[in-house]
């Protein structure tokens, strides 16, 4: 899909680059030798505008598909794209590095001579430009025009100040309530700022200026706002004085002075950054003595000598403040590592290195500032749930003792990385996984997946800055036909569809282990939650998922790497195909188990009946069911061969009890009874939540030869009605022996006509005539199968 | 009596200023708009019966200012009570210059000080001097409305009025400063113009013609150098003069808390944390010393009673309510055991106590909340953020 929108354009911008060289090139080639000896060369320089007509033919023959198919065969010529892309060998490219620093080191030494003369220099070069009244004026207009902005901006300071006091002393308790707060606040101190620069700048854009001034005091005024700018966006993430509105996970004691540095290193690197801007400007292109670049280089030394001294001084505070028994020497890796950083930097700057300077630095930085917005995270997520309120002095809420300011504001070196700290080395993301599954809040799902996907984006950022500082953007790499371009393209489409990948799985992986870990199997006994059947199915979502991933993983590998895909798909669907037909049986287990489980029509732990078997559904494979008979014996079941399936675990079952009496029982004695016995067993503390409907006399259900059978019945949740049948015959027999009711016996009655007493034989004879008459009635066979 | 004269002659130096810089921004217009408004928004302080006025003013609120920098006890205050403080002080000596100046102008070059040509100084002889008087006006201007919102905000109608001073003061300042930019322009231009046309009649003089306006010249130069030394000198008197004042201000102070503050004493706050501290202090510089947020709307000068506190025990007792203090309390009908934090100087010994205001009242919750204000007071202060 992707592909062929993209080549399109492509060749459009190579044709079109490739008719400008085209035309140009000759012309370029008369006017060399033109310019030196021929006057009569002169027309040919200046190459007059193309008249309408010319136009509108090229737009004609642009628009010609013929055309269009001409030049893009023109353009995959790689002769042609060789006059576009001149490549360097490695060899060529790297002489002329060493050729590029050996003339910087020429100029350092140059302007390291002329250090002397080199303030002289740029006074008499800002006098030329700028008199000293001049300069004093310049002084009074930005004074003027700051009180300008100042003034708007308390004014709006007074309308807003008592929202921000409320904001900051009375903090919402709840997520929203906090998320509220910390929009509001950032709304209200960006609106002051928003208000003093449009006072600042708008009030000296209305009137007219000479160029010069103009261009002098708008800079100075572009200064102030901007270190104004970085201290409200500080102001805002460290929220030194309120620490329930800090987004950061920083106690006061390190916010405040990580704040002041902050403020103090954003100003000088932009003043110092404008200062040498200024005088490479004044001292022009013509500047013999150096002094434009001993000003810049004196300058960015001051800064980097700032940032270590910031970087060591907050080490060392946050050592203080975090966990004062640490080992030392663990405490001083990071700030080492930083200022090691900084260092080469610094060097590789001033050997006008630049692009391996950012190299270095965005390459170093990634590790830092991926635990830094992983601590981040975490923070925000306790702060979210409310966790750290209640225990703001324990070590792990300041899991990681640093905050970054956006790489954006690094302009130059000088800037650099304004802020990067230490990070305690046991903010290990692995250790503290396992801390927080104990604390589960309503958005503990969401935490791993944020921290991954803040890494994610740490990790692009990295790599498009990377590339940006290459090649001077992405696009202009994925029109690069060179193997480095190419080969930098085709690993970026790696990583990220790696990256992605991982998110997916990461966050899927969380979601189902979660679940499956909040789920309890049911007691035996007990009817199974509606979670047994998530039991199922996750495990099996979950591997389906990962191969699902595996796979488009691979894909996207090999579609980047050239390898076409299509006929792997098709291959795959062929065999699919194949081994559907040929396992069709197995398909049909598979599916069939899959709509068994949609419907919801068993779950792990459910006594079930399937034709002749019964049992409780002990474990689900893909395939089969495996259910295992009260008795001990498993019945594997295929879901193919399931017609239809009879659950004994739903909601609720009655069981219907009977016994006999005599027929001069007092029936309603027995109802007495009965119910007395029914407000009993719910009393039980064991079995009395899962009866529904309790124990209750139905009366005389039928009469029989002998007796009279009373009906009794209860309603109870499936799987505790045994033991409640169970404890209702044992009460109800105490209650009929204490109430004098006796059960009806089976007895026969043998009439003997005449009264002359019975001999031994006779009562023999009397007994085995009785015999058939006893045996015929008991026929009732032993009880159906029960667990 | 102190504080009501020092508040009034305040306010007499805030409306001069207000008048003078209304004046200004007429450069919004042009330099003759602010000409003739001068006839009227700044002529009239300099007639007889004004003049000294003002300039009595001055001298009562200078020397009655450094007089409460001498009683203050901490110099750890709110940012408003800094900036007041410090404003303060830069003052006198930037404003000597321009007081001088026009003094001199007035009386050693007897000449009318019209505004041409005081913006000629200022934006096109000595540049400075603009820089300055730029930040006389921040400076002043910033003490004046300070002071005058410590006043005002307690007055009842506070809530209605703050929605028409606010932009007011702010519109003051902004469009005098922006006149002045304005008007200064208009004046560069003007010397461009007239370097033009000098320029461009300037060789018609003869040789001996040149050679006397030169002696003229240097004659006159001469004789303004002497009047501009003058000048300086008089104006680097009044600085002398006034620097001395104020290191004798703070050495005294020093010397006065120096003493006082031999003696400890333990603080306990009722919910709250305790702490030590040298006497000498107020319990309201002690809880801001501290970081602890207590309600203090009019920062400390025993107006407005929000500062109040329950004394729960102290050892040494207390010693009664001064004058301000018992006038408060009165009007605000509290309980005996109730005094004002920023009134009360706990001496050596110990004392708890229990701020009784949530520290985020605002001037309209004062009277607003005058009927169910007994309920609401006596909640415990909000155990907030160390603000």
């Amino acid at each position: 899909m992707r592909k062929p929108m993209i080549v399109l354009p492509v060749h459009w911008i190579a044709a079109i680059l490739l008719i400008v060289t085209l035309g140009s090139h000759p012309s370029k080639a008369q006017v060399l030798p033109g310019t030196i000896g021929a006057p009569q060369a002169e027309e040919e320089t200046t190459t007059p505008p193309p008249s309408p007509n010319d136009v509108r033919e090229l737009m004609r023959l642009l628009s010609d598909q013929s055309m269009v198919e001409w030049l893009r065969t023109q353009s995959e010529n790689p002769e042609a794209l060789g006059t576009l892309e001149p490549a360097l060998s490695l060899t060529e490219e790297f002489a002329n590095r060493v050729a590029h620093t050996r003339t910087r080191i020429g100029a350092l030494v140059v302007s390291w001579r002329n250090l002397s003369i080199a303030p002289q220099f740029l006074i008499n070069a800002w006098q030329s430009e700028l008199s000293a009244d001049d300069t004093l004026r310049s002084m009074t207009y930005v004074l003027i025009f700051l009180v300008v902005g100042g003034g708007l901006e308390w004014l709006y300071r007074q309308y807003t100040q008592v929202t921000l006091l409320r904001l900051e002393l009375r903090h919402g308790e709840t997520l929203a309530g906090r998320f509220q707060a910390a929009i509001m606040r950032a709304v209200t101190i960006f609106g002051g700022l928003a208000v003093f620069s449009a006072g600042a700048i708008g009030g000296f854009l209305s009137f007219d200026w000479p160029p010069f001034i103009e261009n002098l005091v708008l800079n100075l005024l572009v200064i102030i706002i901007t270190i104004r700018s970085a201290a409200t966006l500080s102001l805002f993430v460290l929220a030194p004085r309120v620490a329930s509105l800090r987004l950061v996970p920083l106690s006061t004691a390190i916010a405040q002075p990580l704040h002041y540095w902050l403020i103090g290193l954003v100003s000088l690197a932009t003043i110092a950054f404008a200062i040498s801007d200024i005088f490479t400007h004044l001292a022009g292109a013509t500047d013999a003595v150096g002094a434009a670049l001993a000003v810049s280089i004196i300058s960015g030394l001051v800064c980097a000598a700032l940032l270590v001294i910031a970087i060591w001084h907050m080490a060392s505070i946050i050592r203080r403040h975090t966990n004062p028994g640490e080992n030392v020497r663990k405490g001083r890796i990071w700030p080492t590592y930083l200022t090691v950083l900084v260092l080469i930097a610094v060097v590789l700057w001033m050997l006008a290195a630049i692009t391996l300077m950012w190299t270095v630095l965005i390459v170093g930085l990634v590790l830092p500032v991926t635990r830094l917005l992983s601590g981040c995270v975490n923070h925000l997520f306790d702060q979210a749930e409310g966790l750290n309120a209640p225990q703001p002095d324990e070590p792990a809420a300041t899991a990681l003792s640093a905050a970054a300011l956006p790489q954006e504001t690094a302009t130059d070196l000088q800037t650099g990385p304004v802020t990067t700290e230490e990070a305690p080395p046991d903010a290990d993301p692995e250790e503290s996984d396992e801390d927080e599954d104990e604390v589960v809040g309503p958005l503990e799902l969401y935490r791993p997946v944020a921290r991954r996907f803040a890494r994610f984006v740490v990790l692009i950022g990295a790599l498009l800055a990377l590339l940006y500082v290459w090649s001077g953007g992405i696009l202009s790499l994925s029109d690069s036909q060179t193997f480095t371009g190419r080969f930098i393209v085709l690993l970026a489409d790696i990583i990220a569809a790696v990256l992605i990948a991982d998110l997916i799985w990461v966050w899927a992986k969380s979601a189902i282990d979660r679940r499956l870990a909040n789920y309890i199997p049911p007691q035996p006994g007990e009817a199974p939650g509606p979670e047994a059947r998530m039991a199922t199915l996750l495990p099996i979502l979950r591997v389906t998922l990962f191969v699902f991933l595996v796979v488009i993983v691979v894909m996207t590998v090999l579609a980047s790497f050239g390898i076409n895909i299509g006929p792997l798909l098709a291959g795959a669907g062929v065999i699919g195909i194949a081994i559907g037909f040929g396992a069709q049986a197995l398909v049909r287990d598979i599916v069939s188990g899959i709509f068994f489980l949609i419907d919801d029509a068993f779950r792990i732990g459910e006594y079930i009946e399937i034709g002749e078997l019964r049992g409780t559904v002990e474990s689900m494979s893909i395939r089969s069911l495996r259910v295992r008979h009260h008795l001990g014996a498993i019945h594997t079941i295929p879901f193919g061969e399931l017609k239809s399936l009879t659950n004994y675990s739903r909601d609720w079952v009655i069981m219907r009890l009977e016994f006999r009496v005599p027929f001069d029982t007092d029936i309603k004695l027995v109802k007495k009874i009965v119910k007395k016995i029914g407000a009993e067993l719910l009393e039980h503390e064991g079995y009395g939540e899962s009866i529904i409907q309790t124990l209750k006399s139905q009366g005389v259900r039928r009469m029989e030869e002998f007796n009279m059978v009373i009906g009794v019945k209860f309603m109870a949740k499936p799987g505790a009605q045994w033991l409640i049948r169970r404890d209702a015959y044992m009460k109800l027999r105490d209650a009929f022996e204490a109430n004098g009711i006796n059960f009806a016996q089976r007895n026969v009655t043998v009439e003997v006509v005449g009264d002359k007493p019975l001999g031994e034989e006779d009562k023999k004879a009397i007994a085995a005539a009785a015999q058939p008459a006893i045996e015929s009635a008991g026929a009732a066979g032993p009880a159906p199968d029960e667990p | 009596m102190k504080r009501n004269l020092r508040m009034l002659s305040g306010a007499v130096l805030y409306i001069f200023v207000t008048c003078h810089l209304l004046n200004m921004a007429f450069g919004l217009i042009s330099v003759e708009a602010v000409e003739s408004a001068r006839r009227v928004l700044t002529v009239p302080w300099t007639v007889f019966p004004i003049s000294p006025l003002l300039l009595l003013s001055m001298l009562v609120h200078a020397v009655l200012g450094l007089e409460a920098i001498y009683r203050r006890n901490t110099l750890r205050m709110s940012s408003y009570d800094t900036v007041q403080l410090i404003s303060g002080l830069l003052v006198v000596p930037l404003l000597a210059s321009h007081i001088v100046g026009i003094w001199a102008v007035k009386n050693l070059f007897a000449s009318d000080p019209t505004y041409h040509f005081i913006l000629t100084v200022f934006w096109i002889d000595t540049p400075i001097e603009g820089l300055r008087q730029v930040l006389v006006v921040v400076v002043a201007w910033l003490h004046g409305s300070i002071g005058i919102f410590s006043w005002m905000r307690l007055k009842a109608s506070w809530d209605r009025l703050s929605l028409f001073i606010y932009p007011l003061v702010v519109v003051v300042p902004v469009l005098a400063l922006v006149g002045f930019v304005d008007a200064g322009n208009e004046v560069i231009a003007d010397r461009e113009r007239a370097i033009e046309a000098s320029s461009a009649d300037e060789p018609q003089l003869s040789e001996e013609e040149l050679r006397a306006q030169e002696e003229a010249a240097a004659i006159r130069a001469e004789e303004i150098g002497q009047k501009l030394d003058l000048t300086r000198r008089i104006m680097w008197t009044v600085i002398g003069i006034y620097s001395v004042l104020v290191v004798i201000t703070f050495v005294a102070r020093a010397i006065r808390l120096h003493i006082a503050r031999r003696a400890r004493v333990s603080v306990r706050y009722l919910h709250g944390p305790q702490f030590e501290v040298p006497t000498g202090a107020s319990m309201l510089e002690i809880s801001r010393l501290h970081h602890l947020p207590h309600a203090n709307l009019c920062r400390g000068r025993g107006r407005c009673g929000t500062c109040r506190i329950r004394i729960i025990e102290a050892d040494p007792p207390l010693p009664e309510p001064g004058p301000v203090e018992a006038a408060t309390l009165k009007r605000k009908k509290l309980d005996p055991d109730i005094r004002l934090a920023c009134q009360v100087v706990p001496g050596a010994g110990s004392i708890t106590i229990e701020r009784l205001i949530a520290p985020d009242i605002l001037p309209g919750d004062l009277h607003a909340a005058s009927n169910d204000d007994e309920d609401e007071d006596q909640q415990p202060a909000a155990e907030g953020a160390n603000a």
